[in-house]
């Protein structure tokens, strides 16, 4: 088995890339980078096609360790913390941290690397055409490569630590990339930005890794989420307290509120960059994350729900800012805001598996509606701003049509993508009692349809509002960036055929749900134990389930009808709905004015602590210092009295030196 | 008792005789004025010494001391011919200050130190006749003090040399 | 007999006078001088004391301080002399190589 070098592929890449890229021409640097990922991409696809075989057929192998019933396969590489019991072991008596490099290859673990390294590949591709003309071609490609492995790592870890070496390097290639046009310090603030919230998440990330470790004795993650179901289970207390402080992790990563700031500057950098980490994957490592740990979420009904209602409030809350915007990448950040949202619902209202399936086709449309924007603003030489757009449906036919294919998915339209997944997380949503839940992301589906095809009316219809220069410009993108286009269009389109629920199954396919079972299994016996046999609902009837669809799709349709009558009938309503509601649109626009309080509650405060202690430093500390200087040069300018070269003086102090011996001497 | 009263009588002025010569010697302008002050200060020493019998002493105070040394103190006086530059007494007024107070507290110490060795004499002297003559004096430097003798000879020698040494003009460097 | 007491007394006071004269006076010369007023109020002390304990020690003792002063003055005035041939001053502060 050799799935462990999945992570280790791009790595390399990266590290060529990094090292000697700079030296190397254009064509090796994308080769090296782009076969990385094709290769890791193909050690996927043939890994997982293992996992779904028979797993006892394979041999066993020394830090090969096989669950047949969990349907996962661990790999340990070696010893990176040595603890004194030598090993994972789950009673520590000394309290020694024992780590191992260990890989695990699993239904979820799995779907999570074809989706990184099937996107990323896509990404990679496209980036060599949209980075064409860019200097730091090769220091890009390398963050590139450095970014897929670090979520490789992420994802495939076996132990909270490895996981968290992947969760902090993805936040640190977040950075790199987003701040890549660093001259800029615009961007370079950017990246800041996003580096420092994230840390805020990663310290809720790191005291929940202490409470496991301090209760559990390991950070080996099946051992852990083993122990809860046998020896944890009545430990609700401690359980929500890891649990809520992993989510607070999770909302740094996946930008939900209040950590959400740093995703729409993050626009900030390159558009494929905002298409892979924003969209496709970084994002995601926090819904992974939560998925991943589902035990605990299960076990701790209260965590668990908070997740739900921060997903709820993230989703609308995103979406009513996305209708205000002007700029199309930030439209698609709030929007990718909203939808991580929704993967949260999921995951709040015990639907893991319909959360992660959220988390496949949002990648999927998503990156497609990035980087279809990003093939939109190559063609508007760099203009980024909506209101300057228009028309441009015939002059970027591919271009067109892929987003189009991505917007109807993400609007959630039968059969796209976009529908199935959405569908099941509110359907669930409704199914396991909480009805408010249900409501606020009916809404912000509306709200999605809404400024979803309102983008598309701006960008692509109507007569161009551009400058006569810019217009002489705009060409369709190279085959380099619209062949990923169309291939995550189709993705997009036949996605969701990958089912959900029964009744969606196209025959012969296998089943999502039924793939991911075995991973969520312990969570489903957990709340099986927890529920104590309660009365089980009644399994509702087939036709609530068909009202419920129905529902969906006419939402669907009236955000659509209503962005079409407001940017196609009647474009000029709008502008003057704007002026009319003057304060509320303006706080819509604003982002709510999130980030002027921010800055007024946490910034100036640590700012004016940190000046304050600045000043502190340099009066004080080097006060203190250059006072003993000082100190020594007055001492010094005092004795030098004494050195007055007149030998009388000398004689003076001989005769008073005799004169207080003898009179100590004799007087005393 | 007569012999008692005289020998007093001769103390006493003796005494004002050297502390007169040697504020003099301390505090009068003129150098030559200081040097002659101190020959005669330097004879009142050696009655001194006479009263003291310490007659071998005495002398070799007035041919060594008041015969060489001040004679060549004379010498360098009038070489010099520091009567055109008559030396100013005031130094800086701190050190006046700061040396009179020394100087007392000096007086006060000592006479402290008197005050307290004072049970320890009587007037019963242990010295009997025939004390302090040459004879007595030679004996002691040739026999028990004799290495201290050589030293001492040695002593003048380097001093002599010395001496030589740095008033040497520097007109011919090559010589020596 | 006179009592040693009062011969100690009048070696401290020349001494002191000899002090002050080392101390107040500008003239490296006169400053000589004073020191042999000190030597010589030494002197006296140590006699007196000879002739108190019956020590001749104490007298050969004087003796070889009056080498010692003869040999320190020939030396030291053969110092002043030099000094003088550069500067043109027997004043003692114009000695000083301090800046200050």
């Amino acid at each position: 088995m050799w799935f462990w070098l999945i992570p280790l592929l791009p790595l390399a890449g990266a590290a060529i890339n990094g090292l000697v890229g700079k030296s190397l021409s254009r064509r090796a640097v994308q080769f090296v980078a782009c076969g990385a990922i094709f290769a890791a991409l193909l050690l996927s696809v043939a890994s997982v096609w293992t996992l779904t075989g028979d797993l006892d057929a394979i041999e066993a192998a020394p830090g090969l360790t096989i669950d047949a019933e969990a349907r996962s396969i661990e790999r340990t590489l070696g010893v990176w913390i040595p603890g004194a019991t030598g090993s994972d072991s789950l009673s520590a008596s000394d309290g020694a941290l024992d780590v191992t490099w260990g890989f695990t290859l699993d239904p979820l673990s799995a779907v999570m690397i074809l989706v990184i390294t099937g996107v990323g590949f896509l990404i990679h591709v496209y980036s060599i055409g949209y980075m064409h003309d860019d200097p730091g071609f090769a220091r890009y490609f390398t963050y590139l490569n450095l970014f897929t492995g670090m979520m490789l790592i992420l994802v495939l870890g076996s132990s909270f630590l490895v996981l968290f070496v992947g969760w902090e390097g993805v936040g640190l290639c977040s950075y790199l990339l987003i701040g890549f046009w660093y001259e800029d310090i615009a961007k370079a603030s950017a990246g800041m930005k996003a580096f420092l919230v994230n840390r805020i998440g990663d310290f809720g990330f790191m005291i929940a890794m202490l409470l496991i470790f301090t209760n559990f004795g390991t950070l080996n993650i099946s051992r852990v989420l083993g122990a809860i179901e046998t020896d944890f289970l009545t430990q609700t207390a401690l359980l929500t307290a890891i649990g809520l402080l992993l989510f607070v992790g999770a909302c740094g990563k996946s930008a939900q509120l209040p950590l959400y700031v740093w995703l729409p500057d993050a626009m900030a950098g390159p558009t494929p960059v905002s298409a892979l980490i924003h969209a496709a994957t970084m994002v995601t490592a926090g819904v992974y994350m939560v998925a991943r740990v589902s035990p605990i979420y299960v076990a701790a009904p209260s965590a668990m729900l908070t997740v739900g209602i921060v997903g709820a409030a993230t989703a609308l809350f995103a979406a009513t800012i996305g209708l205000a915007q002007k700029d199309i990448k930030k439209v698609l950040a709030y929007s990718t805001v909203s939808q991580l949202g929704y993967m949260f619902i999921g995951c709040g209202v015990g639907a893991f598996a319909a959360g992660v399936f959220h988390l496949m086709t949002h990648a999927f449309f998503k990156g497609l509606l990035f980087l279809g924007s990003g093939s939109v603003i190559h063609a508007m030489s760099g203009e980024q701003d909506m209101t300057k757009m228009g028309g441009l449906r015939k002059k970027l036919p591919v271009t067109f049509w892929t987003f189009l294919i991505g917007t109807i998915a993400i609007a959630g339209f039968v059969p796209f993508a976009g529908f199935f997944s959405k569908d099941e997380i509110l359907w669930q949503a409704w199914e396991s009692g909480h009805p408010w839940l249900w409501l606020v992301g009916t809404l912000a589906a509306l709200l999605t349809a809404f400024y979803m095809f309102r983008l598309v009316y701006l960008t692509f219809f109507g007569k161009s509002r551009a400058s006569e220069e810019v217009q002489s410009h705009i060409h369709e993108s190279p085959k380099t960036m619209t062949v990923p286009l169309m291939v995550l269009a189709v993705l997009s389109v036949i996605g969701g055929g990958i089912g959900l629920s029964p009744k969606f199954s196209l025959v012969g396919w296998p089943q999502f749900e039924h793939w991911l079972a075995p991973v969520f299994a312990p969570a489903a016996r957990i709340k099986e134990a927890l529920a104590h046999g309660a009365v089980h609902q009644a399994h509702p009837s087939a036709a609530t389930e068909w009202l419920f669809i129905g529902i969906a799709l006419a939402i669907a349709t009236l955000g659509t009808f209503l962005a079409y009558y407001f940017y196609r009938m009647r474009p000029e309503l709008p502008a003057r709905i704007a002026t009319r509601s003057g304060a509320l649109y303006r706080i819509l626009r604003d982002k709510y004015y999130v980030d002027e309080i921010y800055r007024v509650v946490f910034i100036h405060p640590l700012l004016g602590g940190a000046r304050r202690l600045d000043g502190f430093d340099k009066q004080v500390i080097d006060g203190t210092v250059n006072g003993a200087g000082i100190g020594a040069q007055v001492t010094g300018q005092i004795a030098k009295m004494f050195q007055t070269g007149y030998v009388r003086n000398y004689a003076l102090s001989f005769v008073l030196g005799v004169v207080f011996i003898l009179w100590y001497l004799m007087v005393r | 008792m007569a012999d008692g009263l005289m020998e007093f009588v001769t103390f006493c002025i003796t005494t004002a005789v050297a502390i007169i010569s040697a504020l003099f010697v301390v505090f009068h302008r003129n150098p030559i004025v200081n040097a002659v002050a101190l020959v005669l200060h330097l004879c009142c020493i050696a009655v001194f010494f006479l009263l003291l019998s310490a007659p071998f002493l005495a002398a070799v105070q007035i041919i060594v001391y008041a015969g060489a040394i001040l004679v060549l103190f004379l010498f360098v006086v009038m070489l010099l011919d520091l009567r055109a530059e008559m030396s100013r007494l005031r130094g800086s007024g701190g050190q006046v200050v700061l040396a009179s107070g020394a100087v007392a507290g000096l007086l006060a110490l000592l006479g402290i130190a008197l005050r307290r060795s004072r049970q320890t004499f009587g007037l019963d002297l242990s010295a009997g006749e025939g004390f302090g003559a040459p004879e007595q004096v030679a004996r002691a430097l040739f026999t028990g003090d004799m290495i201290a003798f050589e030293l001492a000879s040695i002593l003048l020698l380097v001093a002599l040399v010395g001496a030589l040494m740095l008033t040497q003009a520097h007109a011919d460097p090559k010589e020596r | 007999m006179v009592a040693t007491d009062y011969y100690l007394i009048v070696s401290a006071v020349l001494f002191t006078i000899g002090v002050l004269g080392v101390l107040v006076r500008r003239n490296a010369i006169v400053m000589f001088m004073s020191i042999e007023l000190m030597l010589n109020a030494v002197n006296l002390t140590l006699v007196a004391y000879a002739r108190q304990f019956g020590s001749v020690e104490g007298q050969v003792f004087v003796f070889f301080v009056m080498t010692v002063a003869a040999a320190e003055a020939a030396v030291g005035l053969a110092i002043i002399l030099a000094i003088f041939r550069k500067r043109r001053s027997t004043d003692v502060d114009d000695a000083s190589l301090m800046r200050w």
